[in-house]
């Protein structure tokens, strides 16, 4: 049904010091004030029509009037399926159905409040005749909804008939029970976001763990050369012919063998530590280097030899850090493990970044293994997947949803040779975000 | 021994310090040579064994965990070519079943990474200490053996006689020969075991066989 425009003396305004006196206790403070309904189309067409008088239709047909309620909430449940969730677009929907399901002469006018949020019809005009309804979430009061006409209804009957208020109360319920929806749904979604973040964390530190005994061989080295270094010193300090450049030198060893340590402690606390993702720039060859002691000692020991080539002035990308250290330890140790049966002189791992296309910075790492069975290769992401006794199977899984969530891919080839790459690729931060 | 001893001794121990950990074999050989001793450093296994001299004195200070060849394989290496050369090995916390296990093998002792320059050094003069001893013994077995080889097979016999304490006759007796002939091989042997009396002659025997 066709609707009138806004009269322009009708146009919004302050609410006049509360003469409404009917503002619904929503929680205080700033609310989102939005006027959706002023088109050019609607106020061409709106003098014609006041000047067509207009009975209002008398709701004595009671079915008529069901049609109507049915007909508003049919039309919040479209409005809901095209919002995506977004409880602003469903308001601004409905508070607009609202006001039109009122065939009345002048206007109806609508507004609704529902937590922080406020909504306004084109004609809602507050201190005129009103009719409102709380929406309740959960059983709590959260809003209200409110009708409004400017001049007492044609029909000389002071407010809004009985058939009003039930479609208001109609809606009211309608959104309170959409609300509850929505505000499950996010919890949902945030319950998942959080288990998503603790199994990641999980399995870092599962990682870690399985490197515990080389990274502390890996401490270990350098307070063993302190500790040395020092007793060294002691004994040329006792010694008559001290030599007062070498005691100095000496020392310095040791503050350099300190320093060592502490580094690979900090690697270490950084990635253990449980923390939310936070991305910012990112430069994907320091994240390399930051735990290249620790790959390295894994390596090492195993007899693995690392080739380790970082593209120089890689482009920065918008990446958590940690999470994209994860992932690379994960593909070394992965590839380090496939190559445990090879000869001494086969055991080789690459490690590449480079930025293939100007859009996107790649890390691949390539061992000499024996290659991935066909039959595995679809079953490689998927959770609790493994091929190696006492696996969790998480790995590959974790970083697939790390890179899903950072827009990046991570991917694998097999060389004709028998080796297995795998590549992450990054999104580049454009040159303007730079820091 | 005190320091001096060991600075001062004559056919000069060296100490070799094998750890994959450029600063740790740095430090190690600082600390050593801050006592007078002195240290050979190498970075493997195989380096070492490339310029392994088994007539050298000193010992060996050998970390067990290793890219390579690992330090209980570079004991079982000098195991097969009969070197004498003590082990000391270095251990991280984690290795100490390893470091048992070759201390079974006969390594001198472990010590955990990081440990008290006293407790190295300690282990080291005990090396140098049984080391010596080792070549003493090895010194009078080889001199011991090379007297004896020079034996012809009767004159072994004799020999072999004469230390399980029988008489010419019985000898003689046993081996089918008139006692004058066992009295010359007799004679012969003591002659090129260059000994005087029976109990200098089971002795050399016993060193030829330790």
């Amino acid at each position: 049904m066709p609707w009138r425009g806004p009269d322009p003396t009708l146009e919004q305004e302050p609410d006049p010091g509360g003469q409404t006196g009917k503002r619904p206790p929503g929680p205080g403070g700033s609310r989102e004030h939005e006027d959706v309904s002023k088109t050019g189309r609607q106020e061409k067409t709106g003098r014609h029509e006041r000047e067509t008088p207009e009975v209002r239709p008398e709701t004595t047909d009671v079915r008529d009037v069901r049609v109507r309620e049915l007909h508003c909430l049919y039309g919040i449940s479209h409005i809901v399926e095209g919002a995506g969730g977004s409880l602003r677009r469903i308001l601004q929907g409905t508070v607009e159905l609202l006001a039109q399901a009122f065939p009345l002469k002048p206007p109806v006018g609508a507004r609704i409040i529902l937590g922080h949020r406020e909504v306004r019809s084109a004609h809602y005009r507050p201190g005129a005749w009103s009719h409102s309804a709380e929406i309740r979430v959960h059983g709590e009061s959260r809003g209200s909804i409110e009708i409004t006409c400017p001049d007492p209804p044609p029909s000389g009957r002071c407010g809004f008939g009985e058939d009003e208020r039930r479609l208001v109360q109609a809606v009211a319920e309608r959104l309170g029970h959409i609300a509850e929806r929505l505000e499950a749904e996010r919890r949902l979604q945030e319950h998942e976001a959080e288990l998503r973040e603790r199994l990641t964390h999980l399995t870092r530190v599962s990682t870690l763990g399985e490197m515990a005994s080389n990274i502390a061989h890996e401490i270990n080295q350098p307070l063993t050369a302190i500790a040395s270094y020092a007793q060294a010193c002691r004994r040329l300090l006792r010694s008559p012919s001290t030599d007062r450049d070498e005691i100095l030198e000496v020392l310095s060893r040791i503050g350099d063998q300190a320093v060592r340590a502490g580094n690979i402690v900090q690697r270490l606390r950084t990635l253990v530590r449980k923390r939310s993702t936070s991305k910012a720039s990112c430069d994907i060859n320091a994240c390399v280097e930051e735990i290249q002691p620790l790959f390295s000692a894994d390596a090492r020991l195993q007899d693995c030899q690392l080739r380790v080539e970082l593209e120089e002035d890689l482009p920065r990308v918008h990446a958590d850090g940690v999470q994209i250290q994860q992932v690379i330890l994960n593909l070394i140790r992965n590839g380090i493990d496939a190559m445990e049966d090879n000869p001494p002189d086969q055991k080789i791992l690459e490690i590449k970044t480079f930025a293939p296309d100007g859009r996107t910075v790649q890390i691949s790492v390539t061992d000499r293994g024996s290659g991935l069975p066909e039959e595995t290769e679809d079953q490689l992401f998927e959770p609790f997947f493994t091929t190696k006794e006492g696996g969790m199977g998480l790995g590959l899984s974790v970083s697939r949803s790390i890179m899903e969530s950072h827009g990046g891919r991570i991917w694998f080839s097999s060389d004709r040779a028998g080796g297995t790459s795998f590549h992450l690729s990054l999104p580049i931060v454009p040159e303007t975000t730079h820091e | 021994m005190s320091e001096m001893d060991l600075r001062s001794s004559g056919d000069e121990p060296r100490v070799f310090v094998v750890d994959d950990d450029a600063s740790v074999l740095d430090s190690i050989r600082l600390l050593l040579e801050s006592v007078g001793l002195r240290a050979q450093t190498f970075l493997s296994a195989s380096d070492f064994l490339e310029t392994f001299d088994p007539d050298v004195t000193g010992c060996l200070v050998l970390d067990v965990r290793m890219p390579g060849m690992s330090g209980v394989e570079l004991q079982n290496v000098l195991r097969e070519r009969h070197a004498t050369l003590p082990i000391i090995f270095l251990t991280a916390h984690g290795d100490v079943p390893m470091a048992v296990d070759a201390v079974k093998k006969g390594a001198l002792d472990f010590i955990q990474k990081p440990f008290r320059d006293q407790d190295l050094l300690d282990r080291v003069q005990e090396a140098f200490r049984i080391h010596a001893e080792r070549r003493r013994r090895e010194a009078v077995r080889y001199e011991a053996e090379k007297r004896l080889t020079s034996l012809t097979p009767r004159e072994r016999d004799v020999l072999e006689g004469v230390v399980q304490g029988k008489s010419n006759k019985r000898i003689a007796r046993d081996l089918g020969i008139s006692p004058r002939t066992v009295e010359i091989h007799r004679a012969h042997v003591m002659e090129k075991g260059e000994v005087s009396s029976v109990p200098e002659l089971v002795k050399l025997v016993l060193n030829a066989r330790e």
